[in-house]
């Protein structure tokens, strides 16, 4: 995934959709005020310098599914894991919460369900009923999770395993082609989803931009998200 | 005796009564309240952003403190101090129930308790979660060995002795019997191997719970490579100092045959530990405030003139300064001294991992503000609660077995006439204990 800042409004449509997608579970006030709502894809700003001379940056933050993920080797139980397409997963089913890759995410991509799921009429009529599972048949997609696991951002995998099944084409490059829930609705097209690895993929193109950086960087867990600096 | 026993109204032992019930009452709301936590949700001070609270701090505590066993071991026979012999079996006791509270902590504290299975079915050998499972249950292992052969000659005794507890000495000893010279001497050795066995395990153990934190590379405060010498010296001197503090304000009700000066002793060992202590915090707070590196700066200027500063300096003055004043002049290094400095030192200790636990988790990496955690009243009951269950574990435990009254009385036995009248009963014991 490549998010180009140039092209982003901060409109926030892509964490609405998200939400929609993975049947992300609402908090309430109550508990979003103590730091408990779940976000997938979570909306940051980031005021740099001081009057006059500031800097705005606002930027949507999905999973990094990190090349070398922090999170994944501290999972006591193999709970979470990076499948071979590369994407850092959560069994929802075999996590116990200890929450120690909460602790080692440094993008704090991961959320807990300190609650059970309250159900908000309109998301319990309209819940995406898919269900993926991984080789071993546990439920690691978008159906409802229970109260006391992790969850985070899977890149969409129902949508791409439903491609795999249908033999459609996957990426922004196509025009029809299968992407993630925020890269479908940004209205801006600054999102840009596909395969990193193949060199004919626009995510593959837009990653070795020379506007292209990766949040910090500096840890050494080579986040598979780009973002293109405001030029 | 039997008979008088019999004529004699049964005594009501009043402190040791209101001990155990509000000690199992205080366990029993820690377990409503997390049952009702199981049901409704999660109430404590923790969020996405501070996923961990006061239960682990306390269970990186209690690891801590279960070190005071192993040291009292290791004195005995590592250093041959014979001094610390006779509450060598007391240190490991208290060792075990410290551990037993660990996995507690953790039960309350999962998300998910019921699947605390999964740590044995899938357990990930990378995870210094498992590598605390596997070094955690092989010293309680190798901890219940010890004391086991530690006590064996007094079970035996005790079991031989007339008592409506009979049968749960023989249980425990499974049959065992046998107080020949020889045989006391094999568990004499099998003790003092056991406590070779111990130390490493325990060094083992603590950098354990260091390396839990060491090894987050995001998180500045977690990441450094003091986290496992600190957490083993922390745990040491906690250790020790609950020892000392148990023995002053319980060895006497428990009758616990302590040798005059050993408190005393303990609380000297404490002041030529506690300035490695202070030293290694040094040390990491000079590298931290030497450079410019702004995240372990940034949760360091926090914890010593931040927000965290009150508990900061409580832990700094009262924790390693004022017990280190009390315990390095001979003058004030009394029982009571001690007592007092190994009290503050506890509380000390406690502070520290508090500091050390939530403050890197209150730094975001990305863009955001400072995150905020204060433990709610179901994280004070809960905490409370276990630590009611250890004081249950510890009555319960020296008022089933008095080992430490049956010490004495073996050792007056050996040291005193062996002619006195006394000596029908323990082959009168015995006789009855083989019909057993």
């Amino acid at each position: 995934m490549v998010i180009d800042l140039d092209k982003c409004t901060a409109c926030q449509a892509c964490i609405v959709a998200c939400r929609i997608e993975n049947n992300v579970p609402a908090a309430g006030a109550e508990e979003t005020e103590k730091g408990r709502a779940i976000f997938w894809n979570q909306f940051f700003s980031e005021l740099r310098g001081s009057f006059p001379d500031v800097n705005l940056r606002m930027f949507p933050r999905p999973c990094m599914h990190c090349e070398d993920p922090p999170c994944v080797p501290v999972c006591p139980v193999e709970a979470t894991y990076k499948d071979e397409e590369g994407r850092v997963l959560v069994r929802y089913d075999k996590c116990i919460g200890c929450r120690y890759c909460m602790v080692a995410c440094p993008y704090g991509a991961r959320y807990f369900n300190w609650f059970p799921t309250r159900d908000i009429e309109g998301q319990v009529n309209d819940r995406n009923p898919d269900v993926v599972r991984d080789s071993q048949g546990w439920a690691v997609g978008p159906s409802p999770r229970p109260m006391g696991v992790v969850e985070k951002c899977t890149l969409c995998i129902q949508r791409l395993e439903l491609a795999k099944e249908e033999g459609a084409l996957v990426g922004s490059e196509h025009p029809d082609g299968v992407v993630s829930a925020c890269a479908e609705t940004c209205p801006a097209f600054a999102i840009s989803f596909g395969d990193l690895e193949d060199p004919a993929s626009e995510v593959h193109r837009l990653s070795l931009d020379k506007r292209a950086f990766r949040l910090l960087e500096e840890l050494g867990t080579k986040p598979q998200v780009y973002y293109l600096t405001e030029g | 005796m039997p008979e008088r026993a019999k004529q004699k109204p049964r005594n009501v032992d009043m402190p040791f009564a209101i001990v155990v019930i509000g000690a199992a009452a205080l366990f029993g709301a820690a377990a409503f309240i997390r049952l009702q936590e199981l049901s409704v949700g999660i109430d404590a001070g923790t969020s996405d952003g501070v996923p961990w609270g006061l239960l682990v701090v306390n269970y990186v505590a209690f690891i801590g403190l279960s070190a005071g066993g192993v040291i009292v071991s290791s004195l005995v026979h590592i250093l041959n101090i014979r001094r610390f012999r006779p509450i060598a079996t007391f240190a490991e006791l208290l060792a075990i129930i410290s551990i037993l509270l660990v996995p507690v902590f953790i039960f309350l504290d999962l998300g998910r308790p019921e699947r605390a299975v999964n740590l044995i079915l899938f357990g990930r050998i990378e995870s210094p979660l498992v590598w605390t499972v596997v070094v955690l249950s092989t010293y309680l292992v190798v901890c219940v060995a010890y004391l086991y052969y530690g006590v064996r000659r007094e079970l035996v005794a005790l079991s031989e002795r007339p008592g409506r507890l009979r049968w749960l000495y023989r249980l425990v000893l499974a049959g065992y019997k046998d107080v020949t010279p020889h045989a006391l001497a094999r568990d004499e050795r099998v003790v003092r191997r056991l406590a070779f066995v111990v130390l490493p395990l325990a060094v083992v153990l603590h950098s354990i719970t260091g390396l839990i934190f060491a090894v987050v590379v995001g998180r500045p405060g977690y990441n450094t490579a003091i986290m496992p010498p600190l957490f083993v010296v922390s745990a040491v001197v906690s250790g020790i100092a609950l020892v000392a503090l148990v023995i002053v304000v319980a060895g006497k009700r428990v009758k616990l045959p302590v040798e005059r000066g050993t408190v005393e002793e303990l609380g000297r060992i404490l002041a030529i530990l506690l300035p490695i202590l202070g030293y290694l915090l040094l040390m990491e707070w000079t590298v931290v405030f030497y450079g410019a590196e702004p995240g372990p700066l940034n949760v360091w200027q926090f914890i010593t003139s931040g927000s965290y500063a009150a508990l900061f300096w409580a832990m700094v003055i009262f924790g390693l300064l004022m017990p280190f004043l009390i315990l390095a002049p001979r003058r004030t290094r009394t029982r009571k001294g001690v007592a007092v400095a190994s009290a503050l030192i506890v509380f000390g200790v406690m502070l520290e991992r508090y500091l050390i636990v939530i403050a890197p988790l209150l730094f975001p990496s990305l863009p955001g503000d400072v995150r905020a955690y204060a433990p709610t009243s179901s994280e004070a009951v809960m905490v409370a609660g276990v630590y009611g269950l250890g004081i249950l574990l510890l009555a319960l435990s020296t008022k089933l077995f008095p080992i430490g009254d049956m010490y004495v009385r073996l050792r007056a036995r050996e040291a005193g006439a062996r002619v006195s009248a006394a000596t029908g009963a323990p082959e009168g014991g015995g006789t009855a204990g083989g019909r057993g």
